[in-house]
């Protein structure tokens, strides 16, 4: 039990980590509970067994690390957090009696909430850029592609890991021999699939390994960053060069003379 | 062309759900305005709730149809691509039972769908806060509070709607999710590939694609997509990220309606104070404010953000409603609203199978505790119908599948 308490509670901890809303929602909670009791039957009742489900040890050991595993933390959306905080500022805002008291506490809230959270624009893993295009995709993954299929109806490509991420959202007439699930995601990786994966991540990769595994395969392009390239040695193994675009090489695989 | 596609938008994403939401809940199931000596089901009664402004009542309009919209779509799509049936089927099917709702009801209400702004036809779930402000200067006081909290409101969302449409925030769950619905609309089949290779899918399904076959919410994205000529991730990117995001602070508004019902100002300072809140709520790249602001066209922010608030707005509608004695038809529209959100949420994602269940129990619970409505309770429990059929169907495919 306190190891399951400990648990969620480290989950409560990191989800709400660099903002203050989970103790002003609490404290929000109490503020309504005492001071607004319309509100409080409606809000704060539902919020206080909500709370009593979502963070019960038995039920996180017996349904919810059962049924959303890695993803308990999801359930933390359910909380009305956002909600309870501002109908608790209101309430404050309608206690005081004078407008200059009223203009202090909002800009003391103001400054907590900017002060006390994360901005939602910056910060890893949160950047926005300008639009490079309509689809909202990486420019040169929208140029690769566009290329690819200047080049081949149904272009069958071993992609840059850069762009093997973007290229299918733009069209899925392109066919890679992997993509995210290199990374472990959603698919199992087939292990040829991985070996390819990992031989091009090496600082001098074997291209005759790379070309044979693409042949066997059936596999035609090679898309692959310039930054680094040997092109002699990815020529060597029986790669031709048919475009360079936005930094990155695109090359075919010369067939196999009889 | 151009505007041909502007055209569609307005459409599939303005006139389709308002039309469905005028014409399914028609005053949200209260036909009309309080008129001296009447009694009004759901509302005060009282006769200044007649000057209630129509916005509120067109921006529940708005939300009812959408999750009409998704809740037909969850129960098309689900069988369909059980079925191997191509997108294009998905798409007849659900036009002709989306048409069949506007026009039955349509001509069962004699309402022609085009919302008329001052008609007295007004939505009980949310409507008529009294607008009686004290004479003198409160009054100014509060008429320039409300324009105070609006302007703020309007800048704060406006912001955050041009982040999306002129900003670009990558996320490689886009390589399953966008890749599921450009390979829909582009080669008219569902799931018929891995989304990160393309190469075809084999054998039963299993691991992830279970959670998509129940939760297809790159198959919307891909039949909105076809319905407004717009490349899929053009349409969740841009249009759709916006339109969520309106429709997410549509909801906070109405909520604060709610809370607020004897003030015209509260309910938007209420808005105002979200909509900052919101743009603050980062730090671990977990938070519901994350997901909406960041990556709302992905199935699982569009629960985290319209899912819970519609749950949230309907359960204080039900509990408002719990004060008088009796069910009268506004509550019994909520009771069909709060279904539908359900099997909308389902459509969403995996996590809204469940995560909309144990809501909807909390605060059901809550309902049966403080408002001791035990009709009420049992038929939100019955409200619970999609998410229990969906779980139990993950439960059955995985088992099958092992």
């Amino acid at each position: 039990m306190k190891e399951t308490m400990t648990l969620i509670w480290t989950t409560v901890r990191e989800s709400y980590a660099g903002n203050l809303i989970f103790p002003l929602y609490l404290a929000s909670l109490v503020y309504l509970a005492v001071t607004d009791r319309k509100n409080s039957k409606k809000i704060v009742g539902p919020s206080v067994i909500l709370m009593l489900i979502l963070f019960n040890p038995v039920l996180y050991d017996r349904v919810f690390i059962k049924t959303l595993s890695y993803a308990y933390w999801r359930s933390l959306w359910l909380i009305p957090a956002v909600p309870v905080v501002a109908c608790a500022v209101i309430r404050l805002f309608g206690h005081l009696p004078a407008r200059w008291m009223k203009a202090v506490a909002a800009a003391d809230l103001a400054v907590l909430i900017v002060f006390g959270g994360t901005f939602v624009y910056t910060g890893s893993g949160r950047e926005v850029t300008k639009a490079e295009n309509l689809y909202k995709l990486p420019q040169d993954a929208v140029d690769v592609s566009r290329e690819l299929l200047r080049l081949s109806d149904e272009p069958h490509v071993v992609m840059d890991r850069e762009l093997f991420c973007y290229t299918r959202q733009y069209s899925s007439r392109i066919i890679q021999m992997y993509g995210r699930d290199a990374w472990g995601y959603m698919d199992d990786i087939r292990d040829d699939c991985k070996a390819v994966y990992d031989e091009l991540q090496k600082q001098a990769p074997d291209y005759g390994f790379v070309a044979g595994s693409m042949r066997d395969q059936g596999f035609t392009y090679l898309v692959q960053s310039k930054e680094g390239e040997d092109q002699a040695a990815v020529e060597q193994a029986g790669f031709r060069l048919v475009s360079e675009i936005d930094g990155f090489s695109i090359w075919e695989l010369t067939p196999l003379a009889e | 062309m151009k505007l041909l596609k502007i055209m569609l938008c307005i459409f599939v994403l303005i006139w389709l759900p308002s039309a469905l939401g005028i014409c399914v809940f028609p005053a949200c199931g209260v036909s009309s305005a309080p008129r001296r000596g009447m009694t009004e089901d759901g509302v005060s009664g009282s006769e200044k709730a007649a000057g209630c402004p129509d916005a509120a009542d067109f921006l529940l309009c708005m939300l009812a149809g959408n999750l009409l919209m998704w809740a037909v779509f969850e129960a098309v799509a689900v069988p369909c691509a059980f079925g191997g049936a191509a997108l294009h089927t998905v798409l007849l099917i659900w036009s002709a039972v989306i048409a069949a709702i506007l026009l039955g009801c349509s001509l069962k209400r004699r309402i022609f769908p085009v919302f008329r702004f001052g008609h007295r036809e007004r939505m009980a779930g949310t409507a008529c806060p009294a607008s009686d402000h004290p004479a003198g200067s409160r009054r100014h006081d509060a008429e320039i509070l409300f324009y105070a909290a609006a302007a703020l409101a309007a800048v704060l969302i406006l912001l955050q709607c041009a982040v999306y449409i002129g900003g670009m925030h990558l996320d490689q769950d886009d390589s399953r999710y966008i890749a599921e619905a450009v390979d829909a609309w582009e080669n008219d089949r569902i799931y018929a590939v891995l989304p990160q290779s393309g190469s075809v899918r084999t054998g039963a399904w299993s691991g992830d694609f279970i959670k998509d076959l129940v939760s297809p919410w790159p198959l919307w994205i891909a039949a909105a997509s076809k319905l407004t000529m717009m490349h899929p991730a053009t349409f969740a990117h841009t249009v759709c990220a916006a339109y969520l995001l309106l429709l997410f602070y549509a909801c906070v508004y109405l909520i604060g309606r709610e809370l607020f019902r004897d003030s015209r100002e509260k309910p938007m300072i209420f808005l105002a104070v979200s909509a900052f809140i919101m743009m603050f709520f980062a730090g671990s790249l977990r938070t519901s404010a994350e997901f909406t602001l960041l990556r709302i066209w992905q199935g699982k922010s569009v629960f985290a953000g319209v899912g819970t608030a519609a749950l949230l707005l309907e359960f204080l509608m039900l509990y408002r409603y719990a004060e008088k004695p009796g069910y009268g038809s506004g509550e019994k529209k909520v009771f069909l609203l709060v279904l539908l959100t359900g099997a909308a949420s389902c459509l969403m994602s995996g996590m809204g199978v469940i995560l909309s269940l144990i809501m909807i129990a909390a605060f059901s619970l809550w309902y049966l505790i403080a408002y001791r409505r035990i009709r009420g309770f049992l038929i939100l429990m019955l409200d619970c119908l999609p998410g229990i059929v969906m779980g139990m169907m993950t439960i059955l495919l995985h088992g099958v599948t092992g």
